[in-house]
């Protein structure tokens, strides 16, 4: 391809050679001249098509928002040697390109491998793809380029970003000992010692510590570890309005971001969890314990996008299905969706141990302009009655406020 | 890069004027016309002296204005140039300054002489492009004159355009070079381009030259080639008849480019 560069000399070149001979001056006839003789010789010069390898190698296999990676990517020659090439490694939007140099020039001998290595800021979660790397080919002087892609890419998923989550009990009441009992670290009456504290009246005399009481004279009782297994089943939200807001801040994100550190939360202590996702349709994952099933939970919550519009009571067929008395976990906006009402009262009819968050952003997209005024007083006045309705059904509703962590709200709320 | 470009420059004004010796160029007797008309003297004169006062003097300013830009002063610095000149005339005029207009005639037809560096050498430090393009306009345009030249002065214009070439093209490699560093400052690869650009620069030049000195010559080749009665006309020998040869030349050079090129018969298999 000519550059402007190159339609500028040839041009001028050409009206040079053809108008010198009107002031019949032979300065301006060889300049012409050698302005044409050098767009000649440079169209010759590294303009060739080239054979270029590309790959990439990350620094971490696992990335959660907010985390950096190192990308390496190493360019190949397999062909002539080249001058200088232009590599750009198109990124997703969402990746880049602020303050990422995925941007390089290099010079490449036959049968050379390069090294270039950029730092990629994960800022939303998301499966996202790397590639396929644009190579642009100047020759020395910026005359001609020739462009080209090149068949590399590679896949990268960034997963929800993980709040540490402690003490907080939203499991069962009626825990399922026949699958074999395991100690978890709470408080409970396992054999498994946890803890020591005072003596209250109504405690048990056996579990007075009289070594203790012994030495210090003070009636002190042990505690124990409580043994138990619950199916947890998360219901989460992906309604297109789910992501109204920036990319950033929507209450989906946020959604995702709940259920991922209540999925770890509730994996290592020995939980099993399951997960159901309506918005286009309805979709579950059922329960299962292990590292594996989390990171298969994680990856379905990283590809998750806003879509559809379909009620929470369409999850109530797939909830029957589930193991009754077990804590259910709803996370939505509960924003324009009709059947909430029912669909609540449904799932606590069912017996469902149920816990309502309700991610809010309203706050937020009001200050951004995002809604009016108006719209956020009747949104927010409708979410109030929604929670306050899930709570006389015997719910353990919370409106959270994203900007605060959320172990601690659902504690207040667990009490 | 910026140090070459701006001798290239400088060279290249001085050579410009050395092809048209002693005739006075197009531009400048036209100034002294202008200044005829408001019943002034004719104080705009090309000699060797006033041309090289000219560049040093261009050099001066050019270098003070990319100065100022770096420091973000340009509109300043313009207008003290631009009222410089009043400034002086009426401190002289009113005997406060002791400068004799002669002087100061001699500093105008410097300022005049020294504007293509006046304007290149803002244009090759700061990497404007538009600046780097009126440079090498008024580098050319500046010193033409209308009895033209012929071989009498051949080696003038060689190095003329040498100085031209050179100018024009570290000037802008040294804008897109400058352009990628800021991108690619993390990469360890640049200094190698550089290099890679700086050896194929001369190398190409000297094809081009031989190219250029191939073109020229070709004249005679299609001589030998067409009948006599092209060969012998008066059009075919005059430098009409040369450029003519120059276009077939490099029209003959097109076809066989696109005719070989590896591009051309890949297509042709595809």
């Amino acid at each position: 391809m000519w550059t402007r560069k190159a339609v500028t000399y040839a041009g001028f070149g050409t009206i040079l050679v053809l108008f010198a001979p009107f002031i019949n001056n032979l300065q301006l006839l060889l300049l012409g001249i050698t302005l044409l003789g050098f767009v000649a010789i440079h169209s010759l010069v590294n303009t060739r098509p080239v054979e270029v390898k590309i790959t990439r190698r990350f620094s971490d296999s696992q990335l959660f928002e907010g985390q950096e990676t190192e990308v390496d990517l190493v360019i190949q020659n397999r062909g002539r040697p080249i001058g200088c090439l232009e590599v750009y490694d198109q990124l997703p939007r969402e990746l880049g390109p602020e303050k990422v140099a995925n941007h390089t020039i290099v010079r490449l001998r036959r049968d050379e491998a390069l090294l270039a290595r950029y730092h990629l800021e994960c800022h939303l979660r998301g499966q996202y793809t790397l590639g396929r790397p644009l190579l642009r080919l100047y020759n020395p002087s910026f005359l001609f380029y020739h462009e080209s892609e090149v068949d590399s890419t590679d896949e990268l998923v960034v997963f929800p970003k993980i709040e540490e989550i402690e003490g907080l009990d939203l499991s069962s009441d009626f825990p399922k000992m026949y699958q074999g009992a395991i100690p978890i670290r709470r408080v409970g009456t396992s054999g498994e010692f946890y803890s020591i504290r005072e003596y209250h009246p109504g405690d048990d005399f056996k579990n007075i510590n009289w070594r203790v009481f012994g030495r210090t004279r003070k009636l002190m009782v042990n505690q124990f570890e409580r043994e138990d297994i619950s199916d947890v089943m998360l219901v989460l939200d992906t309604r297109e309005i789910s992501g109204t807001g920036t990319p950033v801040h929507n209450p989906l994100n946020y959604s995702c971001r709940a259920a991922a550190a209540l999925t770890r939360y509730f994996l290592h202590t020995r939980n099993r969890v399951g997960l159901t996702i309506y918005g286009e349709t309805v979709e579950s994952i059922s329960v299962d314990s292990g590292e594996r099933h989390m990171y298969r939970l994680l990856t379905r919550l990283a590809e998750l996008r806003p879509a559809g519009s379909l009620g929470l009571h369409t999850v109530i067929g797939d909830l029957r299905n589930f193991t009754p008395r077990s804590p259910v976990i709803v996370i939505s906006t509960l924003e324009q969706d009709r059947t909430v009402h029912s669909a609540l009262r449904e799932i606590t009819a069912h017996g469902f141990r149920l816990t309502l968050i309700a991610p809010d952003t309203l706050e937020y997209d009001r200050e951004s302009r995002i809604i009016s005024p108006a719209v956020y007083f009747t949104a927010s006045a409708e979410l109030d009655n929604t929670i306050a309705e899930a709570r006389s059904l015997g719910a353990r509703a919370l409106r959270w406020d994203p900007s605060s962590v959320l172990g601690p709200a659902l504690q207040e709320v667990v009490r | 890069m910026q140090v070459v470009a701006t001798v290239a420059l400088a060279a290249g004004t001085l050579l410009g004027h050395a092809i048209t010796q002693e005739q006075a160029p197009l531009l400048t007797q036209a100034l002294n016309v202008m200044l005829g008309w408001g019943g002034l003297d004719s104080i705009f004169l090309v000699t060797p002296a006033a041309v090289g006062g000219g560049i040093l003097l261009g050099a001066l300013l050019g270098g003070t204005l990319a100065f100022a830009d770096s420091r973000g002063r340009v509109p300043l610095v313009l207008a003290v140039l631009a009222l410089l000149p009043f400034l002086l005339s009426w401190l002289s005029l009113t005997d406060r300054l002791p400068i004799a207009p002669v002087t100061l005639h001699a500093l105008a037809n410097y300022g005049w002489l020294g504007l293509p560096l006046l304007c290149g050498v803002p244009g090759i430090w700061r990497s404007n492009l538009p600046a780097i393009a009126l440079g090498a306009l008024l580098l050319l345009v500046q010193p033409l004159t209308l009895e033209g030249n012929d071989v009498a002065a051949l080696l003038p214009i060689l190095g003329f355009i040498v100085c031209f070439m050179l100018y024009i093209e570290l000037a802008y490699d040294h804008l897109r070079y400058a352009r990628l560093a800021r991108i690619m400052h993390h990469s360890t690869e640049f200094e190698a381009v550089l290099n890679w650009f700086g050896v194929m620069l001369l190398l190409t030049l000297a094809c081009t030259t031989a190219l250029t000195a191939a073109a020229f010559g070709f004249h005679e080749v299609l001589a030998e080639v067409l009948p006599a009665r092209f060969r012998n006309s008066i059009e075919f020998n005059t430098i009409y008849g040369r450029a003519l040869s120059v276009m077939v030349f490099f029209t003959l050079w097109a076809i066989a480019q696109t005719v070989f090129s590896r591009q051309f018969l890949a297509r042709q298999v595809e």
